[in-house]
């Protein structure tokens, strides 16, 4: 993969929440088929950092790079300023996120929350999003819930609708927030299921994630954070094994499962 | 107890009716149009906007809704707008119901929790289609009670219309007992007619809830 500009690259990202620097000049990039693991203990930044890649929230400082185009800013006038809302949708729609508390749209069956943004953001035909949309349920084993609302689902099936939800924009990356924390410890399975399949099809995804298993035996590369900076970062197997700081030591210590 | 009274005057008191079935039709639709921009605009990012939305907010619910009416139908002609007193009335009715339904309105948006709004800008969809395809259907369930018991109000509050000479049921029912001295009676029709239309605005309320379906959260 040497010589060709990676999918996301990052350089220098900074975001600010009142007077606390939350990320204080983040780096990395991501090739495309990479499964990339951040970990790090709570108010480390990680979710932060996962919101600003898809400029949820706009970071104050540094640069994003998608497919080596820069996103979030624009040159307008020859001055460099923040894209406005409208011109992010289209970035937005190649790269899903899927939240902590799944967040479906709890109006609409699983299937309706499907297809609701490929129909109504991307425009296409509703017949071929629906198909798409089961094969999508099939997927992740939901086949047979694609009438089922949201509060007449466990949490480990609408994570998985969720996931579905994020997979029917036919992203070119995936943005993990969490997804199992909220779950109970006999649903985590079944959706760290779906994301391995995800990983082994190639897809790119970038998870914050305290399963350290899943981190292990999945991620291609891991991301410590500590109080908004990269720490530590490379292969999990030796990065978990040998921590080279004290602080991945102790994250390391507090998370064995 | 004399129910000629009302069979003899049924002509004017349908009439009277359907004057109040209009003039309360009205300002409850055109009310409920008017609020809902301004409940966006008013928590909307457009600074502008926003301190528009709320002062008409205050401006409305400060004044009473017969000065309203009063300065639609007597105070507009001074400036060169002539209304009829029918269009007068609505109007008055409809500024006065709009600053409290903006706000039934306001707290039904705000009920639909932030992370909905997270999830639909990460899908790529634009802001006015997450307000009326994800917020509104939702915050619709929160603002349905609230927002009808306003207008049942409303409704009763046509009755002021009267006062700018709009023969509408009250209005009429006063004219009547003047000329009969028979107030019970005609009292008592007027009530059953109030209840009976404030009957077919809770239906409409139930229709409405029903027809959003299931999944509410």
């Amino acid at each position: 993969m040497s010589g060709t500009e990676p999918l996301l690259r990052v350089e220098g990202l900074v975001k600010r929440l009142g007077a606390q620097e939350v990320l204080k000049g983040i780096d990395f990039v991501v090739h495309r088929g990479e499964v990339v693991a951040i970990i790090g203990a709570s108010g480390s930044g990680k979710s932060t950092l996962l919101r600003c890649l898809n400029l949820l929230i706009s970071p104050d400082n540094g640069r994003i790079l998608w497919k080596g185009r820069e996103v979030g800013w624009v040159e307008r006038g020859g001055k460099r300023i923040r894209a406005t809302e409208r011109e992010l949708l289209p970035y937005r729609t190649e790269i899903a996120m899927v939240f902590q508390s799944f967040n479906l749209f709890p109006h609409m069956t699983a299937l309706q929350n499907i297809i609701e943004a490929p129909v109504m953001v991307l425009g296409r035909p509703k017949a071929e999003v629906t198909a798409e949309a089961e094969a999508l349920l099939a997927k992740v084993r939901l086949g047979h819930r694609k009438d089922a609302y949201p509060h007449q689902m466990s949490g480990g099936e609408q994570q998985r609708v969720a996931i579905a939800r994020a997979l029917a924009m036919k992203p070119e990356a995936l943005l993990f927030d969490e997804v199992t924390s909220a779950l109970d410890p006999e649903l985590k399975g079944e959706v760290l299921a779906v994301m391995r399949d995800l990983a082994a099809e190639g897809m790119t995804t970038i998870s914050v994630s305290h399963e350290m298993g899943f981190v292990r035996s999945v991620a291609d590369r891991v991301i410590f954070m500590h109080k908004g900076r990269v720490r530590e970062s490379g292969d999990p197997k030796t990065v978990l094994a040998n921590p080279q700081t004290p602080e991945l030591a102790a994250f390391v210590e507090s998370v064995t499962d | 107890m004399d129910w000629s009274v009302i069979t003899g005057n049924a002509g004017l008191l349908g009439r009277a009716f359907l004057t109040t079935l209009w003039v309360a039709g009205a300002t409850i639709l055109l009310s409920v149009l008017l609020a809902f921009p301004l409940a966006v605009m008013r928590d909307g990012r457009i600074r502008a906007l926003r301190w528009t939305a709320a002062v008409f907010s205050w401006a409305m619910r400060a004044t009473p809704a017969l000065t309203l009416l009063f300065l639609s139908y007597y105070g507009l002609p001074q400036i060169g707008i002539y209304l009829d007193a029918v269009p007068a009335a609505i109007a008055g009715l409809t500024f006065s119901a709009a600053g409290y339904n903006m706000e039934y309105i306001r707290a039904g948006l705000r009920a639909v929790p932030a992370t909905q709004y997270e999830a639909a800008r990460a899908l790529g969809m634009p802001g006015w289609m997450i307000l009326r395809r994800v917020i509104v259907p939702q915050a619709i369930r929160t603002i349905m009670p609230p927002l009808t018991s306003n207008l049942t109000l409303v409704l009763k509050g046509s009755s002021l219309a009267g006062m700018v000479a709009v023969t509408e049921l009250t209005g009429a029912g006063m004219a009547l007992i003047s000329e009969t001295y028979r107030p019970f009676e005609v009292l008592i029709v007027i009530a059953l007619a109030y209840l009976g239309l404030n009957g077919l605005l809770i239906r409409l309320q139930k229709l409405v809830e029903r027809r959003l379906g299931p999944g509410a959260a």
